[in-house]
């Protein structure tokens, strides 16, 4: 290795300290800005080439089984339009209650969709989608993901973009109920878990049971769905249990994630 | 110089498909990395740093670490082993790029938890558990997989053999 060699080593080296130290300056947020704007539509070309990939190697894999499921759902079709007109009546009684209780959360915030288009290549702690600024996102915001399942959070907007932290990392942590809002918690990322904590060992609480948002952070509305417990590890010397807990969504082949803005 | 751009375009597709189109799900391994390795073993140092840097960047452009950091990490992986090769190369040839590869992947997991660690400590006072970066089953399946890609990526993306490598060439 020749001395000029070192010297460009040395002068990267610096470089790249200088940025992280200066991560929120405006030079870097410019920098990262520029970088994501080149980086958007290679991306979004690429992970729509992997949806695709996915879809039919899932399709392949599955022939029999989604031959199977069709028959059965076809049944099940069936029964659910005959319940479906009930439903819509007991929705519509539902709606006025809510109003009623001040508990319509849900037509508080505005779902705006955004697809993955960027990920961790190790793990599921962190996701770039295709939606920003433009479409009103914003630092802060909760995501979530099919049937209200908590995602993370947008920890960076730029024009066309978003960075979001999922519930796995340690960053992340949210206030939860357990047992129809009877046990409140501290839900935390492990890195490639999640757990519930901060919780008194003599609050019961079983493995399925559901896990979801208490809406007291002020973060994520009430009554997001965080997962279903996994296991309770209870230790003779500690007060306090902890509780580990599986997210409901399939991480892997996630695509699509909603980003709530208050509206 | 249009080799060396080439070079570049390559890299950076490299980094797009694994940020895009792999991940953790279906390949946990950093393909990036394998490349750069690849790069620095067969070509100038100077121009695959610089390479790295960039990478680094884009890559960055995906996580929620620190912006730089990957550029931190990948440089240092790849000073790293430079410095190494030397002793590796007094070796049996295709056995030291394996080496030389499960020594990146190593160094490349210790340098993001030490940087990322050392920012996150001097920023909140907290650090990670270093049982996060190695005691997982993603480690294992690296270092089975990484030297493999590395040797992979050396003989065709850029039409190296290994018993070219001069010695003489890398000091």
């Amino acid at each position: 290795m020749s001395r000029q060699d070192l010297i460009i080593f040395f002068i990267l080296f610096l470089a790249a300290v200088l940025i992280i130290i200066s991560n929120q300056t405006t030079p870097a947020l410019w920098m990262r800005g520029f970088l994501t704007n080149m980086a958007v539509w290679p991306e979004t070309f690429l992970s729509a080439a992997r949806n695709f990939f996915s879809f039919w190697f899932d399709i392949i894999k599955n022939l029999r089984s989604i031959k199977i499921e069709n028959q059965t759902l076809t049944k099940e079709n069936l029964e659910l339009k005959a319940q479906l007109f009930n439903v819509r009546n007991i929705e519509k009684e539902n709606d006025l209650l809510k109003n009623q209780l001040n508990l319509g959360y849900k037509n508080n915030w505005k779902f705006i969709a955004a697809n993955i288009i960027g990920r961790d290549y190790q793990n599921f702690r962190s996701f770039f989608v295709n939606n920003g600024r433009k479409s009103g996102i914003d630092r802060g915001m909760a995501v979530v993901g099919e049937g209200e399942n908590v995602i993370g959070q947008v920890i960076l907007a730029t024009e066309n973009t978003a960075l979001i932290r999922t519930i796995f990392d340690p960053e992340t942590k949210i206030s939860a109920v357990a047992k129809n809002n009877k046990i409140t918690g501290l839900v935390k990322g492990l890195g490639l878990d999640i757990v519930l904590d901060l919780m008194l060992k003599s609050k019961e609480i079983e493995t399925q049971d559901l896990v979801t948002t208490s809406g007291q952070d002020g973060v994520w509305p009430r009554g997001l769905i965080i997962g279903k417990v996994l296991q309770v590890e209870r230790h003779p010397n500690q007060i306090l249990q902890t509780i580990r807990i599986q997210s409901l969504l399939d991480w892997p082949n996630l695509s699509t994630v909603f980003i709530l803005k208050p509206s | 110089m249009i080799k060396d751009l080439v070079y570049i375009l390559i890299i950076l597709a490299i980094v797009l498909a694994q940020v895009s189109f792999l991940n953790p799900a279906f390949f946990g391994v950093n393909l990036v990395l394998a490349a750069l390795v690849a790069l620095v073993l067969t070509r100038d140092f100077k121009i695959s740093i610089l390479i790295a840097w960039l990478a680094g960047l884009f890559m960055d452009v995906n996580k929620i670490t620190p912006f730089g950091l990957s550029a931190l990490v990948l440089i240092s992986v790849l000073f790293s082993v430079t410095l190494i090769r030397r002793f590796f190369l007094s070796l049996r040839r295709l056995r030291n790029i394996a080496a030389l590869g499960l020594a990146a992947a190593i160094l490349a997991r210790l340098t993001t938890f030490i940087f990322l660690n050392l920012e996150a400590y001097f920023k909140n006072g907290a650090y990670e558990k270093i049982g996060f970066y190695f005691w997982n089953w993603g480690f294992l399946l690296e270092l089975a997989v990484f030297p493999l890609m590395v040797i992979i990526l050396f003989k065709l993306l850029f039409n190296a053999q290994t018993e070219t490598i001069k010695f003489s060439n890398r000091t």
